[in-house]
Parts: structure tokens; C-alpha cells; sequence
């Protein structure tokens, strides 16, 4: 049995991210959304308003947290104290899975506040494995591990991003939060088929995926979610539920954020794609074809 | 063989590097360790990610420190951030602490404690960073307030709720704050001491001038003595008794009121 029916991971549709230019909007008049996902350290915080704004999200709207800060692939000590407070938050919110990034933050004690990119080795599988490991034994819930967009590759790399990525969620037992933007900005900047990343991922692992927009800064793509997502995502978005099936959607707009019909369209459209791309399979499979 | 802790100590310190810190790469090492493509070195890729560092970080500063960012200008600003994060790297996970030591640094290294405004603006701003987020208490049933007989008043401690700050300036930098929050015209102002609060209202964030003496007494109830001593202590002369007698019952009221006082232990 995969991840994802091991875990009683539900479908929570298509959401968005919960960005203070919307706060007050979601927060008085409740528009029609399925679901919010909120970046886990904004509300890591002892009180006030953060702390309000979200225990009033949870009272309407199915919430999932997602972190920038684990830095999971750092060879620094997994930060107690972070984890610890992350439970806390995890805790209140009770979401069937949280998740941060395959990636590492900070060295030698400094929080970089990036998501840096790993050096694709057996070196470094077994190092993010057992940290893996470790945080979804203090956190007690699934959890999932996001494919990050990444600007350089290693000397030292030996293998293809997704099969790093696969071997980690392998031999960790975690699930697998995909970014096809951010599979397709690697892509451009490291100059491999973005299909076959979608096609090597296990689609039992993935437990949700996410959707935004990059920036082209002409020598390479920047992943700067400030702006619609593009045609070649939305293909390989089509692509990956197609091979994976109907997964929690997530739109991700967190810079020049737009008004709330221009993201709730965004959203709308996932969502639209996502009933065609499994209809069309159902009925092939009705077919026989 | 490049180690997978060799390699983040390597780039992690390629990253922090300022424009002054010629020495912090080696080219040949980052040759070596990045592949790099066809439009891009491997200098150049690295680059993108200190780049990407500098950009976050100065923001962050930027968006906590507006009023200071306002006064030295962009270039100026940059500068600071700069010499601030040699001396003090991130080292928490979170941006929201980024800031914590920069009211210190502003007003202990040169050129920048040579202006006593830049400090004042660093502190009050930080003081709206605390005042934002920190932990939440329940206001004080004011009706108790009555019910308390007038001899245990002088044994009384008070709770003061954890988000009123309390900040002494020699400008009127809270007013410069407010200015620059609002996209006005902000000009540099003269020196006016003052005393300030900063806490959470029922809505938003508040500030309001408290005078010398309210802000002696709130410092030294913070600080866990009985409102006997506090008095004691701050009226050191017999104009300042008759001051704080006519006046502590006012304050008290509107302490209270405003939700500064989170508990009174008698």
C-alpha cells in the first residue's frame, strides 16, 4: 500500500496560500476556497494578531502548514528548539500532513533563510533520510518533502534530481510534495526533460503538489511565485495528476500578489484542469483504451 | 573529496559575502565544487544565491526599520545592513528576530552612534517588532480594581501585559515612524525627549507619549516590585511625591483601560 492510502491522506482540492494582502478579506467574508496552506514560521510566534489570524482560518477553511526553515539537508544539528515549537503549531492546527523543502538552510550555526540546493549523493540521501526520519518521529504526523527550484547543479552529483529526491522519500518513508514549477525552472536552468522528472516520481508518495509563477532574468529562471502560472507548468501539472491522480493543489503567489478573483481564478483553473485530466483517464479506462 | 559539510561551510560563507569581502571565494574551490553551464560560470550561479541573500535580508531589515532605512537612504542603509550582519549573522530560524541586536549596534558603533536619531528610530521600531507578536494575556477585570481595600494597595504587584514596550527617546522618533508609515513628508526633527509606549490595542498597534515619571514606576513594576516600592523609589524628591499622588490614580485607571495591566497579585 502507498504512502498517501497508508496515511489516510485526504484530497483537499485546490487552494491557495494565505498572504496578509487577503487576510482580511478570507478572514470577514469566508470566500469559497478548499483549503489554505500557511508558511509554518509566520505563526511560530508567542501571540497577537498572527495567532488570531490563524485560529480564525482554521475555524473555516482545512489548513496545512509548510515550512521554509527546517533546512532538513543542513549538516548543522536539526534544531531542536524549532522542532519543538513546529510540534506546538502542527499540534493546534492538527493537518493530516505538514512539509518543508528538500534542501538545506544554514551552515556553521547561520540561518541562511534559503532554500539551497543539495548535492545529488548517496552521502547526502542517507544524511536527509535519517533527519527525515527523526522529524516525523517527534512530529508524530506525515510528512511531506517539496522539490525545490535550484540555480547551480554539484561536481559532485551522481545521479538526476528525482532520483535523489525518489531514494530520500524511499528510504525515509516520507511523502512527496511536487512542485512543477519548480520542476520546471530546474529544468530550464539545468537543461533536462521536465516530463521525465514527473514520470520517475513514485505517484503513491505524493500527497500534494503546488502550482506557481518564476521570473525570467534571461540567463536563467528565477522562482519568485510573482506571477501566473506559465503554459509549460500548467502542461506538466496535467502530466503529473494524469500519473498521480486527484492530490491536495496549492497556488503559490507570494510576491506582486494579486487581487483575490485574479488568485481564486488561478485556482479555479487548477481546479478545472485537474477534473478533465482525471475524467479523461476515467473514461480511457472505461473504454478499455 | 568534497564532503557534504565542506561544501555547505564553503558556500554558506560565499553566500554572506558582502561587496567588501573580496577574500570570501576562491574561484578555483568554486570551479571545483559548482558545475556551472554554458550560460553560466559557476561563479556566476553562485552568485545568484548572494545575491538572493542579500536581497532577503536587507528587506527584512528594511521592512522592520522603514524609518531608518528613510533617514540614511538606500545606500546607507545597505551599508548598515552590511556591517550589522558581519557582526551578528542570522543565526535563528526565523527573519522575525533578524533585527533583535540592531538597536544595540546602531547605538554603540561609529559612524551611526555619532546620531542619536538613528538609535531612537531603531528602538522604537524594534519596539513595534515585540509589541506585534508578543504572548497574549487577558485583560484585567477593571471592577476588581474597586473592590480592593485601600491598605493593600502599597503590596500590590502588577502584571504588565507582555506587549507594552516602553521606550525613552531624545526625538520624536515615534512621530518620524508614523510619517514615514504613512508616505509623508519626513523631515529630519529636532530633539525632543520623550517617553513612549507601544503596545497592542483590541484592533492594531498603539503608541502614546507617557510622561517621565508614569514610564520610571511602569519600568520598575516590570521589574516585580509592589506599587509601595515602585512609588518609593521614583520619589526622590518631595515634589515628585506630591506628584505622584495626585497623578498615580489617573494612571492606574488608564493603565487599565488601555489593557496594560494583565494581573494585579495582591
Amino acid at each position: 500500500m502507498g504512502f498517501r492510502h497508508r496515511h489516510s491522506i485526504p484530497d483537499l482540492g485546490v487552494g491557495v496560500g494565505f498572504r496578509v494582502p487577503h487576510y482580511k478579506h478570507v478572514l470577514t467574508n469566508r470566500p469559497p476556497m478548499d483549503w489554505f496552506e500557511v508558511i509554518s514560521e509566520n505563526f511560530m510566534v508567542p501571540g497577537g494578531m498572527p495567532r488570531d489570524n490563524l485560529k480564525a482560518l482554521c475555524a473555516s477553511y482545512p489548513v496545512v502548514p509548510h515550512g521554509v526553515s527546517l533546512s532538513i539537508g543542513s549538516t548543522d544539528a536539526l534544531d531542536e528548539r524549532y522542532l519543538a515549537r513546529l510540534k506546538v503549531l502542527v499540534d493546534e492546527i492538527d493537518p493530516p500532513w505538514f512539509s518543508d523543502h528538500l534542501c538545506w538552510s544554514g551552515a556553521s550555526g547561520v540561518h541562511l533563510h534559503d532554500l539551497l540546493p543539495m548535492p545529488f549523493t548517496r552521502e547526502a540521501i542517507a544524511h536527509v533520510a535519517a533527519r527525515v526520519r527523526r522529524t516525523q518521529d517527534i512530529l508524530e504526523r506525515p510528512f511531506a518533502l517539496e522539490n525545490v527550484s535550484s540555480y547551480l547543479t554539484f561536481t559532485s552529483s551522481t545521479m538526476p534530481e528525482w532520483e535523489f529526491l525518489s531514494e530520500v522519500a524511499e528510504k525515509s518513508d516520507c511523502g512527496i510534495l511536487l512542485d512543477c514549477n519548480n520542476i520546471y525552472v530546474s529544468s530550464r536552468n539545468h537543461g533536462f526533460d521536465p516530463r521525465a522528472y514527473i514520470d520517475a516520481i513514485d505517484p503513491t508518495r505524493v500527497v500534494q503538489m503546488h502550482l506557481a509563477g518564476h521570473t525570467d532574468k534571461g540567463t536563467y529562471l528565477l522562482d519568485t511565485h510573482a506571477a501566473h502560472v506559465n503554459e509549460e507548468t500548467w502542461s506538466l501539472y496535467r502530466r503529473a495528476v494524469r500519473r498521480v491522480g486527484r492530490v491536495a493543489t496549492l497556488i503559490e503567489w507570494d510576491e506582486d500578489i494579486p487581487t483575490w478573483d485574479v488568485l481564486a481564478e488561478e485556482a479555479a483553473r487548477a481546479r478545472q484542469l485537474r477534473d478533465e485530466a482525471t475524467t479523461v483517464d476515467a473514461a480511457a479506462v472505461a473504454l478499455g483504451v | 573529496m568534497v564532503t557534504l559539510d565542506s561544501m555547505q561551510t564553503y558556500f554558506a560563507k560565499a553566500i554572506q559575502a558582502g561587496p567588501r569581502d573580496v577574500q570570501a571565494t576562491d574561484p578555483a574551490i568554486t570551479a571545483a565544487v559548482v558545475a556551472g553551464n554554458a550560460r553560466l560560470s559557476a561563479d556566476a550561479q553562485l552568485e545568484i544565491y548572494r545575491e538572493q541573500f542579500w536581497l532577503r535580508h536587507v528587506n527584512a531589515l528594511v521592512e522592520d526599520f522603514a524609518t531608518l532605512h528613510h533617514l540614511l537612504g538606500h545606500d546607507g542603509f545597505q551599508r548598515l545592513c552590511e556591517d550589522y550582519l558581519a557582526a551578528h549573522p542570522p543565526t535563528d530560524f526565523s527573519l522575525r528576530d533578524l533585527g533583535a541586536k540592531l538597536p544595540a549596534f546602531v547605538e554603540s558603533h561609529s559612524p551611526y552612534r555619532e546620531d542619536r536619531l538613528l538609535a531612537d528610530c531603531a528602538r522604537i521600531e524594534w519596539a513595534f517588532v515585540d509589541a506585534f507578536d508578543a504572548p497574549d494575556a487577558p485583560p484585567l477585570d477593571v471592577s476588581m480594581l474597586a473592590t480592593l481595600p485601600e491598605e493593600s494597595w502599597a503590596l500590590l504587584r502588577l502584571e504588565l501585559h507582555p506587549s507594552l514596550q516602553r521606550v525613552s527617546l531624545a526625538y520624536p522618533a515615534d512621530d518620524l515612524r508614523a510619517q514615514v508609515k504613512a508616505g509623508e513628508d519626513a523631515p529630519r526633527p529636532e530633539p525632543e525627549a520623550r517617553c513612549v509606549a507601544v503596545y497592542r490595542g483590541p484592533d492594531a498597534l498603539q503608541y502614546v507619549e507617557i510622561e517621565p515619571l508614569a514610564q520610571a514606576l511602569l519600568d520598575r513594576l516590570a521589574k516585580g516590585a509592589t506599587l509601595g516600592a515602585a512609588c518609593d523609589d521614583v520619589a526622590t524628591t518631595e515634589a515628585i511625591t506630591q506628584v505622584l499622588e495626585a497623578k498615580i490614580g489617573e494612571w492606574f485607571q488608564l493603565w487599565a483601560a488601555r489593557g496594560w495591566i494583565s494581573r494585579i497579585e495582591t
